[in-house]
């Protein structure tokens, strides 16, 4: 299986995941699960990590040789 | 929205001088964008106390050239290049005098050069005029009349610009007397309509009473009424704002997605409840003022509660576009279609990123809505936390994401990397989601807005969210990414410039799914909607204006004057308590407050 | 003109949120009863407060049974009294006004917040927990030293607050 999205794509989408982990983090403080926030991070990058190395093993992205024409 | 015969010629190709204008004004707004972020920067280090390189009181010179610049000077001027765009080519047609238009340029950048002189002075002691009144204002803070000054200079400046619209659409009109407008050329009339309305009343506080004031024509202004004035224009404005980028999300993301719009109609009745709504509102940003009574303030949160709906219909209408342009790229699924969009493009990548980041801002903005729980987050950072999140990402990250697309256009020259604008636009994301949740959180704790150094030396503030030194250093790292962030947007843009001019950069709009013509021509009597949002604006502010008129008189209820600045001898003292702590800065607080 | 069946759904949807939450804020308005600060108080002369009775001399007295009102002048580039002392479990009336310039009044960690307009007095009621010292914060720019504008309200057991009162120690 491999994850049908382009390079850009995959760059937005670890953006997006990224933030709402981050994000996720005030959530858990307002239930009264306080963490702390270097290793909290740290862990949120390592999760990028595993999950892009586990996108390379199962196919990879596109990486389609749109040219750069404006749209 | 012509959908003629598709030319290859460019913008620039056909409307060479138009295009010129367009991009003066996006240029003008760039360079109000440079000084702005340079500010930021400093402010944002100077805060969280990472960084202290000027002194405290200086603090409040650079914020009220951050806002005035930023969202006065970087906003209005994108906007009206991006209507002069967005009008030309709707209408198909060239502007109907380049004289009159490089007049209202002219006035709107003295305007804004007079204004900021006077604010950029503050720094400079030996120069006895300043401004550090900050973007709002409020007397009975005064500020030097050149800035009062550039202010209304600047407005007469978008008067005209909005005259020169609605007069180019009528002679469009006499040419074309049975066709409905174009959905651009609407957007652009109705925002302008709203703008009249809007600004009218800072004009009328700016020139009637607080110029006169600065000059010393009259002793004294009334705070409530001049701050009532302000609102008035206030809460409109980041409509002002925000319109022109959902043009850019209705009329030109769907193309980028490779789609159309949905719905051509529900865009008009989207912008028409903007013509009606967004001044009606202004009362919400007084929840807490002693002098206007409660039930002014009840009626004003009904009117903003239903203000959302224009922006919830836009998102379900922007999500419908962009999905629709992904089915016909070959996407598949329930969600699966996300993957087949161009996220490679920077222009369309910051625009979903953009909105994205809005619907947050919009539930922040729920709660300062809230009438009753506004007095959680007042006058907290939790206001900059939400308006960075709408002003500062949907409208800033939707113009520069813009900019990608429509540079190309309008000078024939394709854009030095599209990559490092990806990048861009991502790290404005990333860095803005670190800095607003962070501010966000620590106005929760209490932590006021508008302050050099939110620490106090008689308390610590409550132990939330991580606590208020962690919050700052996310804060600190978040707005040292949005600078980097704006360094590589506007290094982009520089080294474009020096491109060498090609062919073959034309874009095309293609129609909307569901045209115009579904639509009631109704929706097209600008006469109509201008009176009805007028008649909401007399409902919404007689009744207060007047009330705040008869409690404290036109010119205020013996008030005095306080010139926004610092005396030598005020700085010195600031001066050293900053470093204080303890009793000992409790002392010196004091001492200060007998002397100022 | 043709409204697509899932546009129609969400613009009830939108609709139905909008209602819930005027309905929650009309809520808090009747039920807990959270009163807005607003103009119940008349306007005064903010450079004739010396001749106020209530802020020629700011301080905080008992005017009904559990129930005290504190007179509170803000002014560049501080609170006057502080600290405010109230008594624990009780209600507190805070009639806020300034000397120059708008002021915030923001009891930090609490939702007792408001503007405080020259001209203009700002009336809010509080009910106190027991003791504890709160910090407040001007949270509106009001000039070069904002920054420094800090007080102090102090919750204070009953025995405290009688013998700090008559000992009659407005800061």
């Amino acid at each position: 299986m491999s994850l049908d999205v382009s390079r850009g794509g995959l760059l937005v989408a670890f953006a997006i995941f990224g933030v709402i982990v981050y994000e996720f983090r005030t959530v858990l403080d307002f239930v009264g699960v306080e963490l702390p926030l270097l290793p909290y991070m740290a862990a949120v990058f390592v999760l990028a990590g595993v999950l892009l190395w586990v996108i390379t093993l199962t196919g990879g992205w596109r990486t389609d040789p749109e040219n750069d024409k404006p749209a | 929205m012509s959908g003629a015969v598709e030319s290859k010629q460019s913008f620039v190709d056909k409307y060479p001088e138009e295009a010129r204008i367009v991009r003066a004004a996006l240029l003008s707004s760039f360079l109000a964008l440079v000084l702005g972020a340079i500010f930021g920067i400093i402010q944002t280090l100077h805060r969280t106390d990472v960084a202290r390189i000027i002194p405290s009181t200086d603090y409040y010179t650079l914020l009220t050239a951050h806002g005035v610049f930023l969202a006065i000077s970087f906003t209005t001027f994108f906007l009206v290049g991006l209507f002069t765009w967005a009008l030309v080519r709707s209408l198909d047609r060239p502007l109907l005098n380049t004289k009159i238009t490089w007049t209202w340029y002219a006035i709107m950048a003295t305007g804004m050069t007079m204004t900021g002189v006077a604010i950029l002075a503050g720094f400079v002691d030996s120069i006895d005029m300043s401004a550090d009144v900050l973007f709002t204002f409020y007397a009975p803070l005064q500020a030097h009349p050149l800035f009062y000054a550039g202010l209304a200079v600047f407005i007469v400046g978008t008067w005209i610009a909005g005259a020169d619209f609605f007069r180019t659409w009528l002679a469009w009109k006499r040419e074309h007397p049975d066709e409905r407008i174009p959905l651009q050329t609407f957007m652009v009339l109705t925002t302008m309509a709203m703008w009249y309305i809007a600004s009218s009343a800072v004009a009328a506080s700016v020139l009637l009473f607080l110029l006169p004031w600065s000059l010393g024509l009259i002793d004294q202004v009334n705070p409530t009424l001049t701050r009532t004035l302000f609102w008035f224009f206030g809460h409109p404005v980041v409509y002002f704002w925000l319109m022109p980028a959902y043009l850019l999300w209705y009329t030109v993301l769907p193309k980028i997605a490779g789609g159309r719009l949905f719905s051509d109609p529900l865009a008009r009745v989207v912008f028409v409840l903007f013509l009606l709504l967004s001044t009606p509102v202004g009362i919400h940003h007084q929840y807490l003022d002693p002098g206007i009574a409660e039930g002014f303030k009840f009626i004003s949160m009904t009117n903003t509660m239903f203000l959302l709906l224009p922006s919830l219909l836009t998102a379900f209408t922007v999500v419908a576009s962009v999905e629709y342009g992904a089915r016909q790229r070959g996407g598949t699924g329930l969600l699966g279609w996300l993957t087949d969009l161009p996220w490679r493009k920077p222009e369309f990548t910051g625009m979903m990123l953009a909105g994205l980041m809005f619907a947050a801002g919009g539930f922040s903005g729920m709660v300062n809505a809230g009438m009753n729980i506004n007095y959680m987050i007042h006058n907290t950072i939790w206001v900059p936390g939400h308006f960075h999140l709408t002003v500062g990402t949907a409208v800033a990250l939707t113009f520069m994401a813009a900019t990608y697309w429509i540079w190309p256009q309008i000078s024939n020259k394709a854009i030095y990397s599209r990559s490092v604008g990806l990048f861009q636009v991502v790290l404005w994301f990333i860095g803005m989601a670190l800095m607003s949740n962070a501010m966000h959180a620590q106005g929760m704790m209490g932590v006021p807005r508008r302050t050099a150094e939110p620490e106090y030396s008689g308390f610590d503030y409550p132990v939330m969210f991580g606590g208020f030194e962690e919050l700052n250093i996310q804060i600190a790292i978040g707005g040292t990414l949005l600078f980097v962030s704006t360094v590589l947007f506007i290094a982009n843009l520089v080294l474009t410039m020096g491109n060498p001019e090609t062919t073959g950069l034309a874009e095309s709009l293609p129609p909307a799914l569901s045209g115009p013509s579904d639509s009631p021509r109704v929706l097209d009597s600008l006469r109509l909607w201008f009176g009805i949002a007028l008649t909401l604006v007399v409902l919404a502010y007689a009744l207060p204006l007047a009330a705040i008129i008869n409690r404290g008189g036109l010119l205020g209820p013996g008030v005095g004057t306080y010139p926004a600045w610092t005396t030598p001898v005020l700085d010195a003292l600031a001066g050293a308590v900053t470093p204080l702590v303890g009793v000992v800065g409790d002392v010196t607080a004091s001492l200060v407050g007998v002397i100022g | 003109m043709h409204i697509h069946a899932y546009e129609k759904f969400w613009l009830a949807a939108s609709i139905l949120l909008i209602l819930l939450l005027i309905g929650s804020v009309t809520y808090g308005a009747v039920g807990p009863g959270v009163a807005m600060v607003a103009d119940s108080e008349p306007p005064i002369d903010a450079q004739g407060l010396d001749e106020d009775e209530r802020f020629s001399e700011p301080r905080v007295e008992q005017v009904g049974e559990n129930h005290y009102a504190a007179y509170v002048v803000a002014y560049q580039f501080g609170f006057e009294p502080s600290p405010i002392v109230v008594p624990e479990n009780s209600r507190v009336t805070f009639y806020i006004t300034s000397r120059d310039v708008i002021h915030g009044f923001e009891v930090a960690g609490t939702n007792a917040n408001t503007m405080v307009v020259p001209g203009e007095v700002s009336e809010i009621t509080v009910e106190t927990d027991g003791p504890e010292e709160y910090g407040l914060i001007c949270n509106e720019y009001c000039g070069a030293g904002h920054h420094v504008m800090e007080g102090k309200v102090h919750v204070v057991s009953q025995e405290e607050f009688e013998e700090r009162n008559s000992g009659g120690d407005d800061a």
